[in-house]
């Protein structure tokens, strides 16, 4: 469904992104991995069309992007950037109200249907009871489930998320992550990058590792994460154990 | 922490205010040195819109209120809804809630303007003409500027703003040090603004861009929420950042020096109206820009009315929106801006 072939990415003389090729069908949630500096939100920003890029090609249900105008593009794929604070306190209402933007006319054209997927989407990420309060007066996670929430009322068959869950508590990081299989399960392509590789062995059917710029390792998460990889990637030693039906990884001390 | 409000009750703000508008509109028109009754003025309003009269008119009276105080109290109107309109739109365009309409150089460029067609007046055109073509010269310079590789940097436009500004400033003083006594009085009231020489043809013209440039504002106000998130963000949902921002800051500029070149630069309103319509119904562009223009317009028409009646002779109107708006303002920062902005 998501056909990435070559993508190179340079920043003045750097070389940040190096003939990066990637496909992923729909209905599976992908985790990326990687060091800071690794490339990961460049790589997303690429894909969205955020960044410009020579010479390679990215495809979605077979449609070239280059092809796409930007709400044609909108309706295909919607991106959850990281969490930050709008200059104006629009309420979270109205900011996930704006996921369904690509799909209004007019100046009042937002249809009873609009306003129903953005109720939808409040309460899939469980914000019902704030979502009247102005995004600007709350704290960064639930600043960040509000972008989950517009993301999802965009209603799009590919998502890209960019650590969705850094702000979050440790239980709003499990819901996150058990929203994002659900939503895999209907079908929909989810692509999101965290820092911890727990998150991808307990969630993410597969996994996509980035160092320097190039994809180190591809594959279902129980093949790719391995203590060998953690080793190559941050160079300190890892223990995978072996838990009931999960797998935890422990930093040997 | 507030919750937002409905958009029934914010419907119902709007229509308090065009009833308050028209209440103004009428006290404007009755007020004046002249003594004038409501009776008779609103028979000359009525004969002039339905050619239909229950008294006899006089000449003088007639010329008073149709052709001395109506076209003020509309020039007031429209350069209430021009600067309010595009104060917002600078504001979302910038992301910065503190920007106003003469951010861009436009108040600079339009005094330089107004300073030559003052100063050579038998080089240079008309002062309004060349107040409206320097405005637009300065805010052009400003955009051109800051555009690198076809992208527009806000921070930037912001600073070659500021610098384009301080240009035409010095080009100003350089005009008052070459002018007489009498035109370096003109042009020191003409800095301060006025709408005391608004006569019927330019309001046709002021009347035809404003109205225009509102409509297209409003129109798109949903995508300025767009982009008063953020490019990024507004890309991702489904707009072009870049070519929303050109429209925005095309139209809001417009509006700035066609105001500015008939009515001076009145200062505070373009900052302030959009701040008292976000007190009243949220950051919601749809809700502002037309809460906002509203608000202007009535705000502009009581200093107009003020600035005329106060004294026997007539003060500039952007020293009352100044007086008034400077402890709003400060009142808003003080004790509202959690409501406002970050």
């Amino acid at each position: 469904m998501l056909e990435i072939k070559n993508l190179n990415f340079y920043y003045g003389n750097n070389h940040i992104l190096k003939n990066v090729s990637f496909n992923a069908e729909r209905g599976s949630l992908w985790g990326l991995m990687g060091p800071n500096g690794s490339g990961k939100t460049t790589f997303f920003k690429c894909i969205l069309g955020l960044l410009k890029h020579t010479g390679s090609q990215i495809k979605i249900n077979n449609i070239d992007f280059n092809k796409l105008n930007t709400p044609k593009l909108a309706k295909l794929i919607s991106y959850v950037p990281q969490e930050h604070k709008p200059p104006f306190p629009f309420t979270i209402r109205e900011i996930v109200l704006m996921g369904r933007s690509p799909y209004m006319g007019g100046i009042f054209g937002f249809k009873k249907e609009d306003y129903k997927e953005a109720e939808k989407a409040i309460d899939m990420v469980d914000i019902t009871d704030i979502a009247d309060k102005p995004v600007t007066a709350l704290s960064g996670g639930q600043r960040q489930l509000t972008l989950i929430a517009r993301s999802i009322a965009q209603n799009s068959p590919v998502m890209i998320l960019d650590e969705p869950t850094s702000a979050l508590d440790f239980n709003n990081q499990i819901n996150i992550w058990k929203i994002l299989k659900k939503l895999a399960e209907t079908g929909k392509l989810i692509i999101a990058c965290s820092h911890d590789p727990n998150h991808l062995l307990w969630f993410a059917e597969n996994t996509l590792v980035i160092k320097n710029g190039e994809i180190l390792a591809r594959g279902k998460t129980e093949d790719v994460i391995t203590s060998s990889l953690l080793q190559e990637i941050y160079g300190s030693e890892y223990n995978i154990l072996k838990t009931g039906n999960n797998k935890i990884i422990q930093p040997v001390l | 922490m507030i919750s937002s409000i409905s958009e029934d009750k914010r419907k119902i703000i709007i229509l308090l205010l065009i009833i308050i508008l028209f209440c103004a509109v009428l006290f404007a028109v009755i007020s004046g040195n002249s003594e004038l009754s409501p009776k008779t003025v609103l028979n000359i309003i009525l004969y002039k819109l339905t050619n239909f009269s229950f008294e006899e008119i006089s000449k003088r009276d007639m010329a008073i209120v149709w052709n001395m105080r109506m076209p003020r109290v509309i020039m007031a109107i429209l350069a209430g809804i021009a600067l309010s309109t595009a104060g917002a739109l600078y504001q979302g365009c910038f992301r910065n809630p503190l920007v106003e309409p003469f951010i861009l150089g436009a108040s600079s460029g339009a005094s330089f303007g107004a300073a030559l067609a003052i100063v050579f007046p038998a080089l240079f055109l008309p002062v309004q003409i060349s107040a409206f073509i320097f405005a637009l010269f300065a805010v052009l310079s400003s955009y051109i500027l800051a555009r690198q590789k076809g992208e527009i940097n806000t921070v930037g436009l912001v600073l070659s703003g500021v610098i384009i500004g301080s240009i035409f400033s010095a080009l100003v003083s350089i005009m008052k040090y070459l002018s007489e006594d009498t035109q370096l009085r003109e042009i020191t009231f003409w800095m301060m603004g006025g709408l005391y020489h608004a006569s019927w043809s330019d309001i046709y013209v002021n009347a035809f861009i404003i109205l225009i440039c509102f409509i297209i504002s409003w129109v798109f106000a949903w995508k300025l929420n767009l982009l008063s998130i953020g490019d990024e963000d507004a890309k991702t949902l489904g707009i072009n950042p870049e070519a929303y921002k050109t429209i925005f800051i095309i139209t809001a500029t417009l509006m700035t020096a066609v105001c500015v070149s008939s009515a001076g630069i009145i200062a505070w309103v373009g900052l302030m109206m959009p701040h008292a319509a976000r007190l009243l119904t949220g950051p919601d562009n749809r809700f502002v820009i037309p809460i906002a223009s509203l608000g202007g317009a009535v705000y502009l028409l009581i200093c107009d009315t003020i600035a005329r009646t106060l004294t026997a002779g007539e003060i500039p109107i952007g020293i009352i929106t100044s007086i008034i708006g400077a402890p709003f303002l400060i009142w808003i920062l003080r004790a509202k801006s959690g409501r406002l902005f970050n």
